[in-house]
């Protein structure tokens, strides 16, 4: 078990290496220069060859990537090429707005897809399964993005309201927060919630045909104890591998939904970042979310031992 | 039957009940009508007090030489001053009103045709927050931040001209240019790049992009930033024009998403929509239908739609191909398809709204206005079939999809009727980045399109998209015949002697189709009922629209 955290641990150095030099790599290679972004209809070419230089974009690409990746290691992300500001101090102000979203998102996600994936296996063939399947579909095929701009906007026309208020920090009125939070959650968390729905249906009427089910059944336990205490535990392992592969997309969903609900997350960061190809910011907000990314996937590798003690790592 | 004859008394009950009762109250009625009529007219008298909302992206930066974004500009106009601004929205004629009037200069004067002089209005003061503390403004001050803008400022090409800044004295400072340069002065005037800015502030905080270095003599103060969610800005209690401004503060929430503003402003958690505060037709129609209580005026943008190309290789270096495509526009029609049939029609150089500038496309002689403005399908065959293109050829154009609406249907349209004449148009989109770094600026192959920069001055217009090697002449004129005229409207002092050579220039590019240009709609200038005082401006202007604005609630 030591040896295979060390061994997954250590492999997360490469990795994070490798996802830094190739988003570096593909902003070098798309089209479009920040410098003359910046500089729009005044891009003579002295002042162009000026801004570059004291941006440091002049140096080769190699020198250039060395020298953000040695700040890297010594814990300085650089700074914005745009604002000027510390892209550390920025993160630590985002991040846990980022987070929070993912987190209420991933809550509402799970107990929205496991609840109806659970009913929908249970009452199979009735109306409740077809309309959970129904709900699921719609789930998959509804743009996340095209329902949060329904959301902001439909409200807006025909009642003269909106879901869209001045952020203000957990820490400062979690009552105010969670009111500003939990329209972006729901919208995110139901879009996802479709593929956790499906696979719950279908992990769920797998375990039911399974014999230690047909056991539980015959000891004459009620329906509540053969789902809940049985059946569910089981049926979960397929449900945490899914959310672990989903990970990327919650996070990476957070660029759209926080600019649409102008949460001053990461993903909004990200976002103005990546149109203005400012690739210090870009390459650090990547390194963080891959980062974040494949710790939480370890943590989900590990959770497989929680549910299921057959399962041992070496 | 029974019931209706009891229905038709009951009915005619509350009709008499309605009368009478009419009669007792028609006094007070009358009473609260009038009450309500002066309380209008005390609607319309300024009223201090109340903040002010809008929703708008997050400023790249703060320092006014650090960015030229509009974002970072708008915030400039609000917390500082030049030597010389626009007029305030209270005092123009029009929203492209570009009389230039004093600011910290009190006057000014031509000494030669290269030297300025400016007298600095004596007592004013900056905002009182450490480490300037409120003190007064000096020439020092003048040529400190025109230096600084010289060096730092993308903009700083609007100073190439000049050669240096002398401090007179205490209040008198001078502009000496390398020669002649009629633009000096709308440059000094624009928002903000050209502000007054305390030495003492870039000293202690390395520049003026932290919230507490932004420290100007403007009609508002930064009181506070908090990144990715709004911007606060206080009333100056020590601005220099006496009672100015009336509101209490304004509040910039960021908001990225653009119909997320609209749905603010709809529900009215905001009492206008973003800095430039207006909508396009597509958008302000449907809004005036679902919310009749805003107030929304129509207003001509100052913005040129037009195809650029490579004027400089084949086939748009030939005329009779240039011309053909802007034959091919059929202009009338474009303006009521795209634009509910209101803006203008007749664009060419210099846009509508630059009416003191502009040349009556009705004086031109007829042969040559057609290639300006005229439609005609049958000729522009002929003149593609002497080019030596009689079935037409293709052409990829670069565009960004990602414009307001109507933009979008405008690349459409175009296909459409550059097809009709045999020109095949492939379009060929591109994302915004790298749109703005490459077609925007001229690097593109054969043919582009789209809206440009809404520059103020008459020189950019013309000398900034004909002159060679100038990054906004997109298709890379280079007229040996048009060169001198440029540079010769660019140093005329005299008004009047440079209009003429204006209207000469537009004269000649007539019917050169360097450009072809299409309509361009009106704009609406969306807001709540309740905040007055404002009106649509041209240009990074959004202190000068606030600064005589009131909350009537």
């Amino acid at each position: 078990m030591r040896e295979y955290l060390l061994k997954r641990v250590l492999l997360i150095v490469p990795t994070l290496c490798l996802v830094t030099l190739l988003v570096f790599l593909l902003m070098h290679m798309r089209s479009g220069d920040v410098v003359i972004q910046m500089l729009e209809g005044y891009a003579y070419a002295d002042t162009v060859e000026a801004l570059r230089r004291e941006l440091g974009l002049d140096k080769p690409l190699h020198e250039q990537y060395l020298a953000w990746m040695s700040g890297v290691l010594q814990g300085d992300l650089g700074r914005s090429l745009w604002t000027k500001e510390p892209i550390l101090v920025e993160f630590a102000r985002r991040f846990p707005v980022t987070l929070e979203l993912t987190l209420l998102t991933i809550i509402i996600s799970v107990a929205f897809g496991v609840g109806v994936g659970v009913l929908s296996a249970v009452r199979q063939e009735t109306w409740i399964d077809y309309l959970g399947r129904v709900v699921a579909i719609l789930a998959l095929a509804m743009p996340y993005f095209w329902l949060a701009i329904l959301v902001v906007v439909l409200p807006a026309i025909y009642w003269r309201w909106t879901p869209l208020w001045t952020y203000v920090p957990l820490s400062t009125d979690a009552m105010e927060n969670l009111k500003i939070m939990i329209f972006p959650a729901v919208v995110f968390g139901a879009s996802r919630a479709g593929p956790i729905m499906r696979i719950t249906r279908s992990a769920m009427l797998e375990v039911q045909r399974q014999d230690y089910i047909r056991t539980a059944w015959a000891k004459g336990l009620s329906e509540r104890n053969v789902i809940l205490r049985h059946a569910i535990k089981n049926a979960l392992i397929p449900v945490v591998s899914i959310i672990g592969l989903q990970i990327h997309f919650y996070l990476g969903g957070t660029v759209i939904i926080e600019s649409i609900f102008r949460l001053p997350g990461m993903g909004s960061f990200f976002f103005e970042a990546l149109i203005r190809r400012d690739f210090p910011v870009v390459q650090s907000v990547n390194l963080i979310v891959a980062t974040f990314t494949l710790l939480l996937n370890l943590m989900v590798d590990f959770s497989y031992a929680y549910l299921d003690p057959r399962i041992r790592y070496r | 039957m029974r019931r209706t004859s009891h229905s038709l008394e009951a009915h005619s009950l509350v009709c008499l009940v309605v009368v009478l009762a009419s009669l007792l109250v028609l006094p007070v009625v009358t009473c609260g009508s009038l009450a309500l009529a002066q309380g209008a007219a005390a609607a319309d008298k300024p009223k201090y007090g109340g903040l002010v909302r809008m929703a708008e992206r997050e400023p790249p930066n703060l320092d006014p030489h650090l960015s030229i974004s509009f974002l970072t500009q708008n915030v400039g106009s609000l917390i500082y001053n030049g030597l010389v601004r626009l007029t305030y929205v209270s005092e123009q004629k029009s929203d492209a009103d570009l009389t230039i009037r004093p600011d910290l200069a009190e006057r000014w004067e031509y000494l030669d045709d290269k030297t300025l002089v400016f007298y600095l209005h004596k007592g004013v003061k900056f905002h009182n927050k450490p480490p300037v503390n409120g003190r007064e403004v000096t020439a020092q001050d003048v040529k400190y931040s025109l230096e600084r803008f010289a060096v730092k400022s993308g903009f700083r090409s609007r100073f190439d001209d000049v050669e240096r800044v002398e401090v007179v004295d205490t209040y008198t400072v001078k502009i000496i240019t390398k020669h002649p340069f009629a633009p000096m002065l709308i440059n000094l005037a624009t928002p903000a790049y050209c502000v007054i800015l305390p030495k003492e502030a870039e000293d202690k905080y390395g520049d003026f992009n932290k919230p507490e270095a932004a420290i100007g003599t403007g009609p508002f103060t930064l009181e506070r930033y908090e990144r990715g969610i709004k911007l606060v800005f206080k009333r100056n209690p020590d601005f220099y024009v006496q009672g100015l401004p009336y509101l209490d503060g304004v509040e910039w929430q960021i908001t990225p998403d653009a119909a997320a503003r609209l749905s603010l402003l709809r529900t009215g958690k905001v009492e206008f929509l973003h800095v430039h505060g207006f909508l396009q037709g597509e958008e302000a129609m449907p809004l005036q239908q679902t919310n009749p209580e805003l107030t929304v005026v129509k207003f001509r943008p100052l913005g040129q739609g037009l195809f650029y190309m490579r004027t400089d290789q084949p086939p748009f270096n030939d005329v009779r191909v240039r011309r053909a495509l802007s034959l091919a526009i059929n202009r009338p029609t474009w303006l009521e398809a795209l634009f509910f049939n209101e803006g203008c029609i007749d664009n060419g150089p210099v846009p509508c709204a630059l009416e003191a500038w502009r040349l009556d496309a009705q004086t031109l002689e007829p042969a040559k206005a057609k290639y300006l403005l005229g439609f005609d399908r049958e000729e522009a065959k002929r003149l593609l079939a002497e080019a030596g293109l009689p079935k037409g050829f293709t052409t990829p154009m670069s565009h960004y999809p990602g414009y307001l609406p109507p933009w979008p249907s405008s690349y459409e349209l175009a296909v459409d009727e550059l097809g009709k004449i045999g020109m095949k148009i492939e379009l060929k989109p591109q994302e915004y980045g790298d749109y703005i770094s490459t077609t925007y600026l001229g690097k593109f192959e054969k043919l582009a399109m789209g809206p440009i920069t809404p520059f103020l001055d008459v020189d950019d217009w013309l000398y900034g998209a004909f002159y060679p090697g100038q990054p906004n002449n997109r298709s890379h004129v280079d007229d040996p015949e048009l060169n001198p005229m440029l540079i010769a409207q660019r140093q005329e002092l005299d008004p009047e002697k440079r209009k003429r050579l204006v209207l000469d220039i537009q004269r000649y590019l007539a019917d050169k189709a360097y450009y072809v240009y299409v309509p361009i709609g009106l704009n609406y200038y969306a807001h709540q009922p309740y905040f007055k005082g404002t009106a649509p401006k041209v240009g990074y202007t959004l202190g000068h629209r606030l600064i005589g604005a009131w909350l009537a609630k």
